[in-house]
C-alpha cells in the first residue's frame, strides 16, 4: 500500500514558515506537526522500548506525554538506550520525563510546540489513577517487561476503547513482537492467548521470566512501535496487527495481517 | 565432612533437583494443601467471598499439617479499599507492613507483585532484574483455572526467600 503524503506538497512551503526549526524536517516530510500538538500519549514502562517511543513521539511534535513506571535506574539498565549515570537511583518515568522536556520545552521553542509531561513513579496493577489517564490520551503504548502488566493494560483500554501499540522483546532479547490493537477492529492482545487463536505471539510464555534485552533488539521493536503509534494518531498508511522482529540467524521484519479476534475471547466479549 | 558424606549430599541435591522438574507433581501437592472453591476474579461481583477464602486459605498454610509453612508470613488481610491489593505482614529482620497487588486477571494469572513498606523485600512474578523475580519458580506451576490463590503464591515467595538466603554453591563443592 502506498502511504499518502499527510501535507499536500503546496502546503508544506506555508507551514514550515511559521513552525521552529526543530520541527522543519517533519513538514518537509509532510507530517501535520500542528495536528500532533493537540495529541496525548501515555507510554507504560520506561525502560529499553518506552524511552525510544517517548523520545521518537516527543521528536514528532506530540503535545503530551504521561510516562509511567514502577523501577529506578540502576547500572543494569545502561546496555539498553536512554539512561546514564546522572540517572542512577531516579524513577525511571521522572528521568526519562526529565530529558523529554529538556529537549522540547526550551525557551527558545514558542510555547504552542512545548509538551506537557507528567511523570508517575507505580506499578499500574491495581493503581487507581490509570484508568482516568487512558480516558484521556488519543493512543497507549505498551512497553512493558511482564505479561501480568500488560493483560492489565489491555483489559482497560479495551474498556475505555483507546487505541494501544504493544512492544515486547523474546526472552534471549533476540526477537521482538509489536501488537497494534484498535479496539473491536483488531484483534486485543488476549485474542492471542488460549486454543482458538490464529497466530500465537511468540512471548506468551514470558509469565514467571525474567528477561534478557539487547539494545539492538529493543530499538527496532521500539522505533516500529512509534510508527505504528503515529499512523494510529495521523489515519495514514496501514497498521498491522502484528509485526514480527527477528535478529536471531538472519534480519526480518515479518508484517502478519490476517489475524481476527479470537471466537472465544473474553475480554472481547465483554467490550465489542 | 567425609567424602561419603559429600556424596550422599550430592545425591540428595540430585534428587531436588530432579523432583523440581516435576512441575505437574508439585502442582497437585500444592493444590492438596488447598484448593479454592469460589473462583472469581478482583472484577467479578462474587470478589467479597474469594477475598474471604484467601484469607482462609492463609491461615491453612499457617496451621498445615507440615506446620507453619508460610514462617515469613504473619496475616494477611483483603483490602476494602481495593480489590487488587492484599496487605501482609512479613517477617524479616524487622517485621513489615507490604502489599501484594493482583492483576485484574486474578486468579487465571498470578498476583503480580509483594513490596514491603521500607522495600526491605520486593518481589514480582515477572522482572527483568532476575533478583527480584521468582521467574521459572511460578511458570508453568501456577493453576490457571483458578484454584491457587495468594497463599499457593507466598509459598513461592517463601522458596525464593530459602533459595537466595542460602544460596547453593555448587562452583565450592567442585
Amino acid at each position: 500500500m502506498i502511504v499518502m503524503p499527510l501535507l499536500p506538497p503546496n502546503e508544506r512551503r506555508k507551514i514550515l514558515l511559521r513552525t521552529p526549526e526543530m520541527f522543519s524536517r517533519l513538514i518537509v516530510a509532510g507530517i501535520p506537526v500542528e495536528d500532533m500538538l493537540n495529541k496525548k500519549a501515555l507510554i507504560v514502562g520506561a525502560g529499553g522500548l518506552g524511552v525510544i517511543v517517548a523520545d521518537i513521539l516527543a521528536r514528532s511534535g506530540i503535545g503530551a506525554l504521561y510516562i509511567v513506571d514502577r523501577d529506578i535506574v540502576t547500572e543494569a539498565n545502561f546496555n539498553r538506550l536512554g539512561f546514564s549515570r546522572d540517572d542512577i537511583r531516579k524513577p525511571k518515568a521522572e528521568a526519562l520525563a526529565q530529558k523529554i522536556e529538556k529537549l522540547r520545552n526550551s525557551e527558545t521553542v514558542p510555547k504552542k510546540y512545548r509538551i506537557h509531561v507528567e511523570a508517575f513513579h507505580e506499578d499500574i496493577i491495581g493503581w487507581p489513577k490509570l484508568e482516568k489517564i487512558i480516558s484521556k490520551v488519543d493512543i497507549v503504548f505498551s512497553c512493558l517487561d511482564n505479561e501480568e502488566a500488560r493483560r492489565e493494560l489491555n483489559f482497560l483500554i479495551m474498556k475505555l476503547k483507546k487505541p494501544m501499540v504493544d512492544g515486547a522483546t523474546s526472552i534471549d532479547g533476540l526477537s521482538g513482537t509489536v501488537i497494534s490493537i484498535v479496539p473491536c477492529k483488531t484483534p486485543c492482545y488476549e485474542c492471542y492467548y488460549g486454543s482458538e487463536t490464529s497466530v500465537k505471539v511468540n512471548h506468551v510464555e514470558r509469565i514467571g521470566y525474567c528477561d534478557a534485552s539487547i539494545a539492538t533488539t529493543m530499538a527496532i521493536v521500539a522505533s516500529i512501535q512509534a510508527d505504528q503509534g503515529l499512523k494510529i494518531l495521523l489515519n495514514y498508511g496501514k497498521v498491522l496487527p502484528m509485526i514480527r522482529v527477528n535478529l536471531r540467524d538472519n534480519v526480518s521484519v515479518l508484517g502478519i495481517e490476517n489475524v481476527k479476534p479470537r471466537k472465544n475471547c473474553p475480554i472481547h466479549r465483554r467490550f465489542c | 565432612m567425609s567424602f561419603d558424606d559429600l556424596l550422599e549430599e550430592l545425591e540428595a541435591l540430585e534428587l531436588l533437583l530432579r523432583s523440581s522438574r516435576e512441575k505437574r507433581g508439585l502442582e497437585n501437592k500444592l493444590l492438596e494443601l488447598y484448593s479454592f472453591s469460589t473462583i472469581a476474579s478482583p472484577i467479578d461481583k462474587d470478589w467479597p467471598e474469594r477475598a474471604k477464602e484467601e484469607e482462609r486459605a492463609f491461615w491453612v498454610f499457617k496451621q498445615s499439617k507440615y506446620g507453619d509453612i508460610l514462617p515469613h508470613f504473619l496475616s494477611l488481610k483483603a483490602s476494602s479499599q481495593n480489590n487488587q491489593y492484599f496487605y501482609v505482614i512479613f517477617k524479616g529482620e524487622k517485621i513489615e507492613p507490604s502489599i501484594i497487588k493482583v492483576p485484574r486477571l486474578y486468579p487465571e494469572l498470578p498476583p503480580n507483585s509483594l513490596v514491603s513498606i521500607n522495600k526491605s523485600i520486593e518481589v514480582y512474578t515477572s522482572h527483568t532484574d532476575p533478583r527480584k523475580c521468582l521467574g521459572n519458580l511460578v511458570k508453568g506451576r501456577w493453576d490457571e483455572r483458578g484454584r491457587m490463590g495468594v497463599a499457593h503464591w507466598l509459598l513461592f515467595v517463601e522458596i525464593y526467600l530459602v533459595l537466595t538466603n542460602n544460596p547453593v554453591k555448587l562452583k565450592g563443592l567442585l
